[in-house]
């Protein structure tokens, strides 16, 4: 049975003079887990959208072309009775959290299509317990990584039961660990899950190792379409469009392996390189000598900060940073490089132990960038602009 | 989060705090009094009265009071509002003229005095709502609501507004700190400076919050919201003691003061109306 038929589908935003869609046909077969891939802008989170029937009744548009789902239209069918049959988690999932408890969060449309409280209470645990977050039932949203909020997400989707799963972009925010925690509850949905799944994200080397099949957008039309290693033979067609190669396949590619030889994963890497490992060699480089340590610009000495609700961030951290290294804080989520960065700007002070910098806080401010994904700040390489103030 | 803690809309406060653990409808008909006395109070002292009354009150059940020191900046600028709007604006009459305006307004003993009123007013309000809001969790709105005769769909619209406005909160943050490291002097400069500097912040978290409506609608709407047919209610509250105890106060509240202010000029302003 097929699951989503799109044939000549166009979608113009109503502001818009373009067509974000321009003509797309795709078939995805019930059970199959297709990925697409596209550029910002391809028209992907759109079709997805339009897919869950979300998008035709909410923005205002002009929509040409037919979506079926499990045989509906899904343009025409209301969005409640095609809520029962498909599930979506988007990219930001603070925002896909409506309620303030993870219990509440999963509960939440099995409340609404009004199934018994006995069956709501079976269906969250089983759902939690799949995506691995039981024991989270009573934590805030606040005290959850993002892997974990996504995490949340995915069980909500699932305790629907649904029959349609699209993830637009759900690990795009991640870092790696959280990226690894949702990539292993969708390895697990593809080993013994009765659903069907359309992912779309930009992390190829990701999506290569569960997908059936890769769907790649551009400006809004469908320019392949088949099983990922017939679409990403095509790597000189796909890094003109703007998408990332799995690093293994780009790799053997540079190294000159044979197109049908590319391989996806990196456990293929490694059977399809040892033949070419005379041709690896080491590069000499430049070295980079350790700058010299005559100026102190940060001094931690036993610096320790606990947030509000009693979280230790920090605990007992001790650290120099010096003129002209360059220093890179790496951790998973929770370990405190957030807190550490704004303790290192004065933007929080320390609970206990000591930061020198001797300086005031708003010149200290002032003079230091931080390059973080929550404080989008100018482009490195732009020492002038680091020096740019308000007034 | 620390042992004893419970996580309610806006932080963390004691478990021991009498209100968390109240009915919702409890919480919610308090927010609604709590706001509704001030109003119908109009005399300084007796308002004075309710509101050493409410800080009584609240120590008795447990709250976290300290949390208050976070919102006495915000009363001290409505404060200060309130005190330049009726030394440079109004001409109440009274028995001392200490004052006179070219423009032809008054400062008189009257005027203080109203002036006072308005602010223990205020403060009698926001010290009542955020005592309360202390206490709130997410559920409470939508069953306290709902346990009050609201329709589910605005029960729950409303706490979607607090559920945003937490987030709201965060992004604020998270804008006003890369201003401060772009070197914006935030916390420095008269209060117009101030309030110029941070209207720069509108724009950014406009566009988050259209981002964040759109991509809600879409998540609401799959997730079968608004319910056609019959919802399925997770929780079920019990009715306490307290519960009971806390309405009976509430209702003899409401009702004395509505028939004080009815029956006697206890609780009127001197010589209102003006004249």
């Amino acid at each position: 049975m097929r699951a989503v038929s799109v044939e000549d589908l166009w979608w113009r935003y109503h502001a818009s003079s373009e067509w974000t869609l321009k003509g797309v046909d795709l078939e995805v077969e019930k059970g199959e887990f297709v990925g697409i891939v596209g550029p910002s802008g391809a028209g992907k989170t759109t079709l997805c959208l339009l897919v869950a029937g979300v998008l035709s009744k909410s923005v205002k548009g002009v929509c040409k072309g037919k979506v079926e789902l499990f045989g509906k239209d899904a343009l025409r069918t209301s969005v409640k009775q095609l809520s029962e049959e498909v599930a979506i988690v988007l990219q930001d999932a603070d925002t896909q959290f409506v309620t303030m408890r993870v219990l509440d969060e999963v509960a939440f449309p099995l409340e609404n299509f009004g199934l018994s409280r006995e069956e709501i209470l079976e269906r969250v645990s089983e759902a939690l317990e799949f995506v691995g977050m039981s024991g989270y039932e009573w934590k805030h949203p606040h005290e959850l990584s993002g892997g974990q909020k996504q995490r949340v997400a995915i069980a909500a989707a699932l305790a629907k039961r649904p029959k349609l799963l699209i993830l637009d972009e759900a690990t795009s925010d991640l870092d790696p660990l959280g990226k690894r925690e949702v990539l292993s509850v969708l390895r697990k949905l593809r080993e013994g899950y009765d659903v069907t799944a359309v992912i779309v994200d930009h992390n190829t080397d990701d999506l290569v190792e569960f997908v059936d099949r890769v769907i790649v957008l551009e400006g809004g039309r469908v320019v392949a379409d088949g099983d990922p290693r017939a679409v990403f033979s095509r790597i000189e067609q796909l890094r003109t469009i703007g998408i990332r190669i799995p690093q293994p396949t780009e790799l053997a590619f540079r190294l000159g392996a044979a197109n049908s030889e590319l391989p996806l994963t990196v456990e293929e890497a490694v059977k399809a390189l040892t033949p070419l490992k005379d041709r690896l060699r080491l590069l000499d480089g430049e070295v980079l000598e350790n700058p010299s340590r005559s100026e102190r610009l940060v001094s931690f000495t036993d610096v320790t900060y606990v947030y509000e609700d009693g979280t230790v961030a920090l605990n007992g951290l001790s650290l120099n940073v010096w003129k002209g290294e360059f220093l890179a804080i790496i951790g998973p989520n929770g370990s405190g490089k957030t807190t550490m960065a704004k303790l290192m700007v004065s933007l929080l002070k320390p609970t206990s132990g000591s930061r020198g910098n001797g300086r005031r806080h708003q010149s200290f401010v002032s003079n230091y960038a931080v390059f973080q994904s929550g404080l989008r700040f100018p482009k490195p390489g732009l020492p002038a602009r680091l020096r740019y103030r308000l007034r | 989060m620390e042992k004893g803690k419970v996580r309610t809309f806006f932080t963390y406060v004691d478990e021991r705090y009498m209100l968390v653990r109240a009915h919702p409808a409890v919480k919610i008909v308090s927010l609604v009094v709590l706001n509704v006395i001030p109003w119908i109070i109009e005399a300084p002292a007796p308002l004075a009265f309710f509101l050493a009354s409410l800080l009584l009150a609240a120590s008795l059940m447990k709250a976290p009071l300290s949390k208050l020191r976070n919102y006495l900046p915000y009363l001290l600028l409505v404060a200060q509002a309130v005190v330049l709007s009726y030394v440079l604006g109004s001409r109440i009459p009274g028995n001392v003229v200490f004052i006179e305006f070219p423009w032809g307004c008054y400062v008189t003993d009257k005027t203080l005095l109203y002036m006072a009123s308005v602010v223990l007013r205020i403060s009698s309000m926001l010290v009542g709502s955020t005592l309360v809001f202390l206490s709130l969790r997410d559920t409470d709105v939508v069953y306290g609501l709902k346990s009050l005769g609201v329709p589910f769909s605005a029960a729950f619209a409303f706490n979607l507004a607090l559920r945003f406005s937490a987030l709201f909160l965060d992004d604020y943050a998270r804008v006003r700190d890369a201003m401060l490291l772009k070197g914006a002097k935030l916390d420095a400069g008269n209060p117009l400076e101030r309030a110029k500097l941070l209207s720069r912040t509108a724009v950014p978290l406009m566009v988050i919050a259209v981002r964040r409506m759109q991509d809600l609608s879409f998540a609401l709407e799959l997730k079968g919201f608004p319910p056609s047919g019959r919802r399925t209610f997770l929780y079920q509250f019990q009715w306490s003691r307290f519960d009971a105890a806390a309405f009976a106060l509430l209702a003899v509240a409401t009702a004395g003061v509505v028939v004080a202010k009815l029956v006697s000029p206890l609780l009127s302003f001197p010589g209102w109306p003006f004249v």
